[in-house]
């Protein structure tokens, strides 16, 4: 490959994204072209720079990874996303997959492996972090959604809804409603009971 | 959809079960509580006609059941609180509508004829039933003892007119132990009714705090966990990489070898973390098999299963061929070129088969910088370990073949 890959870093904690910035510019084939901390900077950069390759974090302010992911899919269908995330939850993988993300991998990849993932990317190949595929595939078939999954977390501790909004972002009314649809999916009585049976089969 | 339903549906669904056991109870007793005007507009229905009954007594009648009905509903709702333990108990209503229903009674009783003539049954029957729902309305508000002291006070209530009117005595204690007697069933019922609404919220209470006690357990399982496997690690990442920055300061090259030290730790202690959060839990095949299922179908390829005994097989035998069937996944999920997989277990005479089937992925995936290709090999050691093989074939053009076979302790088997 003669072109120099071009990339797009999209991760809220610039720490992070300013490492891997400078590791991956020490690799002669690629270029970072953009830097974003947030989603809705990730699209507008995407947009701008037209990346071969975007780099996304699951958890950003404004668009997670996987929203800005289905975006890129319509606007920019040649550029190929990968995600990268903190924790393997089983649903993101799934979700990520569905909007056609091509790189799943944890956050403490290696630099040099995050290079050699991105140029086997961009050449068509798709990469699933085997520890992170095993753990989505040991969960079974989970029948509640990432975001579900979410607030059923925070719930876990025992926090009251007003505790679990703010953590969440998100309204009472709808952290209620989530908690709500996961016991009704899960059939249980109230969202303690909910959160042990969903803990029962990995789906937490 | 669910907007489309009409507001009390939505309410009663947004109701807890003790909730609505509380709602149930509640109004069966307001409604034991209208029988009372009921049973009393029948009789004064039914009296037309006879002679004896005056228009002032009918009126009595109704106005004072229909009254006296709305303060015990009332007496129901703030005795249904107060026995839950949300409120003090209501003497203040409990006196009241204990006063008026006394009060209606004893008008019905003097503006009738003398209680001992055989015309009197309509007063009687008029003022039995009133005390009667009072004192019934009163069990759920009060103790049992408190209930039986304010039943006795409101009757000789009743009684001493009477007998100061001219009753003869023993017709008068006859009728109050008729009442008493009559008046402490329906207080049996109305209080067991209570009694149920509350064993309800106990029971709910209970469970409750059974699942914060399991949630509280689990918590201290994961401190405790966490605490051993990030504290050692973060402690050794802290002293290595300080004695990384020394040793660059001074130009020396083994700084290069600390800082690929704690390059390795720190990447052990999230695959740790990772395990610590996953917990202890033992997977079932076909949890993982529905798993791998719907992450093949999540990333388009078309997956099928085909199982018979899985569920029969040991524990130890499931996770074996769990484990296959992650690695198979995972190897799928690895190569865009798979369109369709399919998983095939079958038990038979002491073997468990399982096969893996694609079109896309060669059984041994091509040795990559990421270290992935060790998953086959090591999952036929793996199997190996428990007597099984792994074997890998053409299924056909263009198609490969996993296939692992694991042979069955039949001891472990039946129990």
């Amino acid at each position: 490959m003669t072109d120099r890959v071009r990339v797009l870093l999209a991760d809220d904690e610039h720490l992070i994204r300013g490492a891997l910035a400078a590791l991956l510019a020490l690799e002669d084939d690629l270029t970072v072209v953009a830097e974003a901390a947030s989603g809705p900077e990730a699209l507008a950069m995407a947009a701008a720079h037209r990346p071969d390759v975007a780099v996304l974090d699951l958890q950003m302010p404004g668009l997670d990874g996987l929203e800005v992911a289905a975006e890129l899919r319509h606007r920019l269908p040649e550029c190929r996303v990968m995600i990268v995330t903190g924790h393997g939850r089983p649903g993101y993988l799934k979700r990520a997959l569905e909007v056609g993300v091509r790189g799943f991998l944890p956050k403490t990849v290696s630099a040099s492996d995050l290079a050699g993932i991105i140029r086997t990317v961009r050449a068509g190949g798709r990469y699933v972090d085997p520890e992170l595929a095993a753990e989505a595939i040991s969960a079974g078939d989970s029948p509640l959604t990432p975001r579900e999954t979410d607030v059923l977390e925070l719930a876990a501790d025992g926090s009251p809804v007003a505790e679990i909004a703010e953590r969440a972002a998100l309204s009472p009314g709808t952290v209620r409603n989530y908690l709500s649809s996961a016991a009704g999916k899960l059939g249980a009585e109230n969202r303690h009971a909910a959160v042990r049976i969903a803990r029962e089969h990995g789906w937490l | 959809m669910r907007m489309n339903r009409p507001r009390p549906v939505r309410r009663w669904r947004a109701l807890s079960k003790p909730q609505r056991t509380e709602l149930y109870v509640r109004w069966s007793l307001y409604a034991v509580a209208l029988v009372q005007p009921v049973v009393t507009l029948g009789v004064v229905a039914g009296s037309f006609g006879h002679g004896g009954v005056t228009g002032a007594e009918s009126a009595v009648a109704v106005a004072g059941s229909l009254a006296a009905a709305a303060l015990n509903g009332a007496l129901v709702r703030v005795g249904m609180a107060a026995y839950l333990g949300r409120r003090p108990r209501p003497y203040a209503w409990v006196a009241v509508t204990g006063a008026v229903s006394a009060a209606v009674s004893v008008a019905e009783l003097l503006l009738g004829p003398p209680v001992e003539a055989e015309s009197a049954s309509f007063p009687l029957t008029v003022s039995v039933l009133t005390m009667t729902f009072w004192i019934a309305a009163t069990a759920v508000a009060l103790s049992t003892l408190e209930t039986a002291v304010a039943a006795v006070a409101g009757l000789l209530l009743v009684a001493l007119p009477l007998l100061l009117t001219g009753a003869p005595p023993g017709f008068v204690a006859g009728l109050l132990t008729g009442c008493l007697l009559g008046s402490s069933i329906a207080a049996c019922t109305a209080r067991g009714s209570a009694w149920t609404a509350k064993v309800v919220w106990e029971l709910d209470a209970a469970r409750e705090a059974q699942a914060r006690l399991a949630v509280a357990e689990e918590r201290l399982r994961f401190s405790r966990d966490l605490h051993d496997v990030l504290g050692r690690n973060l402690a050794t990442i802290a002293l290595k990489s300080e004695l990384a920055v020394q040793l660059a300061r001074r130009g020396r090259p083994e700084a290069v070898d600390q800082m690929t030290e704690v390059q390795r730790i720190a990447q052990d202690s999230q695959r740790e973390v990772r395990e610590v959060v996953r917990g202890y839990r033992t997977v079932e095949l076909h949890t993982e098999l529905s798993g791998a299922a719907s992450v093949l179908r999540a990333a388009n390829v078309d997956c099928r299963t085909e199982l018979s005994g899985a569920d029969g097989l040991p524990a130890a035998a499931q996770s074996v061929l769990g484990w296959v069937v992650r690695e198979a996944a995972t190897n799928v999920l690895r190569h865009s070129e798979a369109a369709n997989c399919r998983f095939r277990l079958r038990v038979s005479g002491g073997t468990a088969l399982l096969e893996v089937e694609n079109d896309g992925v060669p059984a041994v995936p091509p040795p990559r910088a990421e270290g992935a290709g060790s998953g086959l090999r090591g999952l036929g050691e793996r199997l190996a370990a428990h007597g099984g093989t792994l074997s890998t074939a053409d299924g056909g053009p263009g198609r490969f073949r996993l296939t692992a076979e694991l042979p069955i302790d039949t001891v472990e088997f039946e129990k």
